[in-house]
């Protein structure tokens, strides 16, 4: 039996809020197609987490428990959902309650209209402004100029997938922010739909203000690595350029030294031959970049192989 | 992305995906690389190994690796091994290194708890009942720690001096890494990756793994490694693996992140000092040119994005092919319809 949709949960030290977790979430459930599942990942909780979610597949036929062996992060805790979870739609959500399991549904209904992924947007958001919601939209505004995906709301954790794309990206570090950028980067129809959000109730909220530094870093790394490996050569060619253009413009000026004197100064001619080495170390780096993207099993077309449509 | 976790919740397996029942409870494997090896030693060692865990009811199985020493030693062992019931001997053609025989005789070990131990008495026998004890409580991994040590005081102090700046780099504190005298649950070795000289750093490796790792004080019996300074290259090596330990542990997930920042650093005091010596040039008119500082600010300028580019390059092998990688570990899967289809069983 293919199970269609799989909810996926990272649980960190989420005790308090399980019990209500779980009623929404089997309310849910009855409106979804029979065949489908909720992974709930225990990121190594400290508190009584596990024990609630071992009680819950007992109850539960869809549940499904991942326990790994200690906190491992978020991103890694989703990497662990997507490749354990078996539906052909991954919705990946927050344990904390502030997203509204009611809302997934509607995801769907988007899903089912073709596209490859829906971010939630929590438009009319239940947090501190200045501290929480500011730095939000600055980090959303800089990801959409950077990654051309222009979505308002890359942290909502309420997101709807096409498992083909997540099951071929390899997650890491935290990378889990930027997925609709990576997933929009391998050819998948992003939108967004607006939903519900409520006030924490239960815990503390495990994000604060330095997180926006956090996230610049994150996405200058993303975004340099998704541009670079697409064409290494061509990029590191372009670095290359620019230390071979430097040394066009030493050159003349050294011409016009010796031309003046015989006797000529060794700093310019160090920092010409400086600038060649330079150029031709990454002229060389391209190269090798180059052989480590094909050497890889990382296929750029795999996804765009299995949406092709042909007409005959 | 992971290994592939054991189907729980069948009946061969326990909680953790491990077998239920084990040929053996203790597996003593001793690795020999040193064409020093003394028989004789060798031989006492097993028979006091067998005597404890006879007296405590334990089956024991004893493997000896011939790490490519071959020889009259290898003909020694044959010899042992008619003598001496449950001893294996595994012998390799050449010198492997201990991290690659390691794992090879931990696959084929069939005990439930693994112990290693140097050739002859380095630490009381008894103290395996203790690693026993703390793997039954839970621990994934016990390490020794040989208290109070009996060798020279430059051997104590180099391993000193190691396990400190170890500690510091890596922020795993163990007192004694160098101790042969280990015990662990296979499944630590399986899904740890150690090559080189890195088998001595299991235990830290473990611990970013997430596994449980204990320490234990063991007593000091007698000491046959080396007693004097070690060589240039061997400091050298112990230099190098330890800085390994220290990017495997903190930037294998993030070269960009470490490299890139280091050269941007770079390339920014390098754009400060070529633009001190142009604000020179153009302001107090003095000659660029013949300005060792230029050439200075130049390299950095240069070695910036040369840094940075290694990072990229460490980061497009993670991100291309990181699939292979190990970025978390799976402890347990329930599920609610193995419950299920379990419950339906017990009705037939």
């Amino acid at each position: 039996m293919s199970i269609e949709v799989s909810i996926i949960v990272p649980v960190f030290n989420e005790e308090e809020a399980l019990p209500s977790l779980e009623a929404e979430l089997a309310e849910v459930m009855q409106t979804l197609p029979e065949n489908s599942e909720v992974v709930l990942v225990d990121d190594g909780s400290t508190d009584g987490s596990f024990d609630f979610l071992a009680q819950i597949v007992k109850r539960r036929v869809w549940a499904k428990v991942v326990r790994l062996k200690t906190n491992f992060g978020q991103t890694q805790a989703m990497a662990a959902g997507i490749d354990e979870a078996q539906g052909a739609v991954l919705v990946c959500m927050d344990a904390d309650l502030q997203n509204d399991p009611k809302d997934i549904p509607r995801l769907l209904d988007k899903m089912d209209m073709g596209y490859d992924v829906v971010s939630g947007w929590r438009a009319d958001r239940k947090d501190k402004f200045l501290t929480r919601r500011l730095p939000s939209i600055c980090a959303n505004w800089i990801i959409g100029l950077l990654t051309g995906v222009r979505i308002h709301d890359y942290g909502c954790s309420l997101k709807a997938y096409d498992a083909r794309i997540m099951k071929s990206l390899h997650l890491y570090s935290d990378m889990h922010r930027f997925l609709p950028a990576l997933a929009w980067k391998c050819g998948a129809r992003v939108t967004e739909i607006k939903v519900n959000h409520r006030p924490r109730i239960y815990g503390v909220s495990k994000y604060g203000l330095s997180r926006l530094f956090k996230v610049i870093v994150d996405l200058a790394v993303i975004k340099m690595v998704v541009d670079f490996s697409s064409r290494p050569a061509h990029y590191f060619g372009l670095i290359g350029g620019v230390f071979f253009a430097g040394g066009l413009v030493v050159a003349p000026f050294l011409f016009w030294n010796m031309m003046a004197d015989y006797r000529v100064n060794i700093v310019l001619p160090a920092v010409l031959i400086l600038m060649l080495v330079t150029a031709l170390y990454f002229f060389l780096l391209g190269t090798l970049g180059d052989l480590i993207v094909r050497v890889g099993n990382h296929d750029a077309a795999e996804y765009a192989r299995s949406t092709v449509v042909e007409i005959a | 992305m992971s290994e592939q976790p054991a189907v729980v919740q069948n009946s061969k397996t326990d909680l953790e995906g491990l077998p239920l029942s084990y040929e053996f409870d203790v597996s003593l494997i001793v690795v020999a690389t040193n064409v020093e090896v003394d028989i004789e030693s060798f031989g006492e060692m097993i028979d006091a190994f067998r005597r404890v865990f006879h007296e405590s009811n334990l089956k024991a199985e004893f493997i000896v690796i011939d790490d490519g020493i071959g020889g009259r030693f290898f003909e020694s062992l044959q010899v042992l091994n008619q003598k001496i019931p449950n001893l294996r001997v595994i012998r390799f053609r050449r010198t492997f290194g201990e991290s690659v025989v390691l794992r090879i005789a931990t696959e084929r070990a069939k005990g439930e708890f693994i112990i290693t131990n140097t050739w002859y008495i380095q630490v009381k026998p008894e103290a395996s009942l203790e690693v026993i004890k703390r793997l039954r409580d839970g621990a994934d991994f016990v390490t020794a720690c040989r208290h109070p040590r009996i060798d020279s005081l430059i051997a104590r102090a180099q391993s000193w001096f190691f396990n400190v700046l170890t500690k510091y780099l890596t922020k795993v504190s163990f007192r004694d890494l160098n101790c042969s005298f280990r015990g662990f649950r296979k499944h630590v070795i399986d899904s740890i990756h150690f090559h080189g000289d890195l088998f001595r750093f299991v235990p830290v490796l473990a611990v970013g793994q997430g596994f449980r790792v204990e320490e234990i004080e063991v007593l000091h019996v007698a000491e046959k490694g080396p007693s004097t300074f070690l060589n240039v290259s061997l400091y050298l090596r112990r230099f190098l693996d330890i800085f390994s330990l220290f990017f495997l542990l903190k930037f294998i997930r993030k070269p960009l992140r470490f490299f890139g920042l280091t050269g941007l650093g770079l390339f920014f005091l390098g754009s400060a000092l070529t633009g001190w010596v142009g604000y020179e040039k153009i302001v107090y008119h003095v000659g660029a040119v013949d300005r060792p500082l230029l050439v200075l600010g130049v390299l950095f300028m240069v070695l910036g994005p040369i840094l940075l580019s290694i990072g990229l390059i460490g980061e497009i092998i993670i991100f291309t092919q990181g699939k292979t990688l190990a970025d978390y570990h799976i402890g347990a899967i329930l599920s609610g319809r193995d419950e299920e289809e379990g419950d339906r069983e017990d009705q037939n």
